[in-house]
């Protein structure tokens, strides 16, 4: 009888371990291989090593199984627990199609999760008088400047313009060359948050454009990160 | 019925290897081998049950503490940090 119970147990066990391990094949990112792996894993081992246990009895054979269940229902989880903190920590990605990442939003967050990416460039041979009218229909206050291959030369925004135009110079003739800031902090997309917040407030920036081999990608504005910082907020509420 | 256990154990294990040598992030083959470690465990109790030698019990929990600290270790450079942190 204890055989019959032993060996189901047992039958039981390497299921579970087949299909964990199939999992481990078949799931799109380390954290669903983990989680799929891991769980499936234990459960079928335990199985196993309790069918064994059933067989053997109080042998030294059953107790050494009940003890090595013991080891394994403590270092597994924990294993686990670690392997998936470093995978995040090592920026192993999310699958695509995940639909949350509470993790990250309270500690990681890059300049590709945040930044604007339907970004308004003007080129650097522009009029002025265009790139205003350009400002003012498309309800930004900056925008990037770009040569004829897209790469960025630097920023124009409101108050260079402003500027210029109280410097007393004529404005209509001007080149958007001639009074962007040329001089640009840029931030590739894989920046961490914080550093892009230190920068703006350090340098009393309003905007900073996300730069990925010298083009720009997208931007982030003050508005930006005081957006991702309330939604955080919502999060930590609702969990 | 132990030729059961041994093929699809030993599949198993063969899926584990497959995601060691695919990856394709350092992460998947540090799950993967902390897998292998756990089904092999699993593997040595069904042998020593078998074979009715309980020194195959003895490997079993020593592999099972071995896989632990090594993917504890792992897990920890992968984290940036040193194991004692």
């Amino acid at each position: 009888m204890n055989e019959i119970i032993g060996c189901a147990l047992i039958t039981i066990g390497v299921l579970f371990n087949l299909g964990g391990c199939i999992g481990l094949i078949r799931m799109p990112d380390i954290y669903n291989r983990l989680q799929a792996a891991t769980k499936c894993v234990t459960l079928g081992t335990c199985s196993i090593l309790f069918g064994v246990f059933v067989y053997a009895g109080f042998t030294p054979l059953g107790v050494k199984a009940i003890l090595c269940i013991v080891f394994i229902l403590i270092t597994s989880p924990t294993a686990a627990h670690a392997l998936a903190k470093g995978a995040y920590k090592d920026g192993v990605k999310l699958w695509k199609g995940s639909v949350a990442d509470f993790y990250g939003s309270e500690s990681i967050l890059t300049a590709r999760d945040i930044m604007n990416k339907e970004i308004v460039t003007v080129k650097c041979d522009t009029g002025v008088s265009d790139a205003m009218k350009l400002l003012v229909e498309m309800k930004i206050s900056g925008m990037p400047v770009v040569d004829a291959d897209g790469n960025i030369v630097g920023i124009v925004s409101e108050k260079d313009i402003i500027d210029f135009f109280a410097g007393g110079k004529n404005i209509t003739k001007a080149k958007v060359r001639d009074i962007m800031t040329s001089e640009v902090v840029s931030f590739s997309p894989e920046t961490d948050i914080n550093k892009i917040a230190k920068a703006i407030t350090e340098n009393k920036f309003r905007r900073v454009p996300i730069v990925e081999s010298g083009k720009p990608v997208g931007i982030i504005s003050r508005r930006d990160i005081l957006q991702i910082l309330a939604s955080v907020k919502d999060k930590n509420e609702v969990s | 019925m132990i030729n059961f256990f041994v093929v699809t154990l030993l599949l198993s294990t063969f899926l584990c290897i497959w995601r060691i040598g695919r990856g394709p992030t350092p992460a998947d083959r540090t799950v993967a081998i902390d897998i292998l470690g756990i089904v092999v465990v699993g593997f040595c109790a069904i042998l020593s049950m078998e074979f009715k030698q309980d020194f195959y019990m003895n490997v079993a929990i020593a592999w099972s503490l071995l896989a632990f600290i090594g993917t504890i270790a792992l897990a920890k450079h992968l984290e940036g940090k040193y194991f004692d942190e």
